[in-house]
């Protein structure tokens, strides 16, 4: 069986119905979009999650003074009331951390200076009540850079990225399952358009493979574009996104690497929606043909 | 070639087809089914072609019980089995040329042959000079004509004709039969499933009456009625074909009324 044969009859099969081939290809993309979205959306609140360890609600970044001067500082913070612990996080260990966090993105790490990351004090609060006070206070500290909260911000976002995480993974399956009917459907519907040609191939003798292979090649079109599209959309989206929007304290970063191979899945999920819709479609044909 | 072994088919547990047949075809037989509607022609012409599956019993084509065929092997079968209708089955949207050439190409033939064995068997069926017509441009006969092009393309050691003439004037019939002559004198066994007289009358050869599934009479060079009185009178459903009964010995059949088919120079050709 020729490919050109092959690809011609799917195209034609795809001519034919355009409306509901567009309806199943944009099925395939918007649930796979969800998916991909949604594999980004974890990375990024697991990225975050290091940072955000248990309890720890403020981040204060510290200047490039020496040990000596930061150990002071944290003491004096673990001696206030309202703080549960303060924690140390020294140069060495802040860029520990950030390789850790970026071990699939060597390229950046490398791009990073060990020198420029910042030692911090990391402070869990006895009583969150107390925060905005010890917020303003630990910024009147000398030596204190900078102070980030994980306050209100921090949890919803971290919680938002878990319903997201759970919901678009929900949805993508939901989403999954009715491109996989709509495909299936369009595949019903070029049998249909060609049931008189698939008669006479019968009757002359056309392997059951020779007449179903266009058909399975047509639902394979429609997932993978579908899928492809999913991956443009949500890689260039996401990029869109994190240049456009600054979510501060959250670590949006996601490398390329991460991107492509989720990509790769997200395309291989199109293909594998796409078999099967047709495979489904052709079911009662598969039945027919005793 | 052909051999049926108590051969029974039942419809949705109920309606019996065929009872019990027993039957031998050699190589290169004509043979004539004949039996009113409803007697199981049609039946026996769907367990031949694998089609159906019998309720009981064997058949054997070409040295395999094909009631044992496994369905992926039917397409296999198919290609030694031609097959010929009442309704012609042509595709509307492809030329004559195309629609004989569907039959090589989706058995995955060559190009080359395609158009080698094309424009041979549609000379042979006296079509060489319409292969760019659609079928809506032809009349009835070369419709039926373009069909048993494309079941003859490739060569099948079967022709099953189902009623072939069913569709046609008695005119443009006399040239398709002598077309089935021609092919079966080409050494194709052709079994052929007919309730017209006067075509079976004029070609004397082999005739299996079928009546309520059963085979009533197996008859070489036999006619349409039988010895039985009793079969004629049930035949309620016969074309107007009747009066042609009346002049019986005239030999209708035999004189081509519509363009000559075959020239006989190139009777051996295919
Ligand atoms: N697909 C079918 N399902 C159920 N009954 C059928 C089917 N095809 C044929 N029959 C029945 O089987 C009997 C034989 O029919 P058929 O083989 O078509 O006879 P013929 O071709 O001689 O007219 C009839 O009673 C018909 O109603
Ligand atoms: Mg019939």
């Amino acid at each position: 069986m020729r490919a050109e044969y092959v690809v011609g009859e799917a195209a034609t099969n795809l001519r034919r119905n355009v409306l509901l081939v567009l309806g199943a290809i944009l099925a395939v993309f918007v649930s796979l979009f969800m998916t991909y979205m949604a594999l980004v959306v974890n990375e990024v609140g697991r990225n975050s999650a290091a940072r955000w360890q248990e309890g720890i609600t403020i981040i204060a970044w510290l200047d490039d003074g020496d040990l000596a001067g930061h150990t002071l500082i944290t003491n004096e913070v673990n001696s206030w009331e309202e703080v549960e612990r303060a924690l140390y996080v020294g140069k060495a260990e802040a860029w520990q951390e950030f390789q850790a966090m970026f071990a699939d993105n060597p390229a950046l790490v490398e791009e990073v200076d060990p020198a420029a990351m910042p030692a911090s004090v990391r402070v869990e609060l006895t009583d969150n009540e107390t925060h905005t006070a010890v917020v303003a206070r630990l910024g009147s500290i000398g030596g204190v850079d900078g102070v980030v909260e994980a306050s209100d911000a921090v949890e919803d976002t971290l919680e938002a990225s878990r319903l997201l995480n759970t919901g678009g993974i929900v949805l993508g399956v939901a989403l999954g399952l009715s491109a996989v009917v709509m495909i299936s459907n369009t595949v019903r519907m070029a049998i249909y358009a060609r049931r008189e040609e698939i008669s006479i191939m019968k009757l002359v003798g056309a392997s059951n493979w020779f007449v179903r292979t266009p058909f399975l090649v047509e639902g394979l079109i429609e997932g993978l574009v579908g899928g492809a599209l999913a991956v443009l959309a949500g890689w260039f989206g996401y990029r869109w996104f994190i240049s456009n929007l600054d979510l501060g304290i959250i670590d949006t970063q996601v490398p390329d690497s991460f991107l492509l191979s989720r990509g790769l899945i997200v395309l291989a999920f199109g293909a594998v929606a796409g078999a099967v819709g047709s495979l489904v479609g052709l079911r009662r044909y598969l039945q027919e043909s005793r | 070639m052909i051999r049926l072994q108590g051969v029974s088919k039942v419809y949705d547990g109920s309606t019996v087809a065929i009872r019990d047949a027993t039957a031998g075809i050699q190589k290169g037989e004509f043979i004539f089914l004949v039996g009113p509607s409803g007697s199981g022609k049609s039946t026996l012409i769907r367990l031949l072609m694998r089609e159906e599956k019998p309720t009981d019993g064997e058949i054997w084509v070409a040295g395999r019980n094909i009631a044992e065929l496994p369905d992926w092997k039917v397409p296999y079968l198919r290609r030694s089995v031609g097959t010929v209708f009442q309704d012609f089955k042509l595709l509307p949207n492809k030329t004559v040329f195309q629609n004989v050439a569907f039959a090589l190409e989706v058995i995955g033939r060559p190009r080359g042959m395609v158009v080698q064995q094309v424009p041979k068997v549609l000379k042979l069926v006296g079509l060489a000079s319409k292969a760019e017509r659609l079928p809506r441009q032809l009349s009835g006969g070369e419709q039926q004509r373009v069909s048993i092009a494309r079941a003859f393309v490739n060569r099948p050691l079967i022709l099953l004709a189902d009623e072939p003439t069913g569709n046609l004037d008695p005119a443009t019939s006399v040239g398709i039969m002598r077309l089935l002559d021609r092919i079966n004198r080409t050494g194709t066994t052709v079994v052929m499933a007919t309730h017209d007289h006067a075509i079976v009358d004029a070609m004397r050869r082999r005739v299996i009456q079928l009546e309520r599934g059963r085979i009533v009479r197996d008859e070489p060079r036999g006619v349409y009625e039988g010895p039985s009185p009793a079969t004629a009178a049930t035949d309620l459903d016969g074309p107007a074909f009747v009066e042609s009964n009346g002049q019986q010995g005239a030999e209708p059949v035999v004189e081509p009324v519509e363009d000559a088919v075959v020239a006989p120079g190139d009777a051996d050709e295919g």
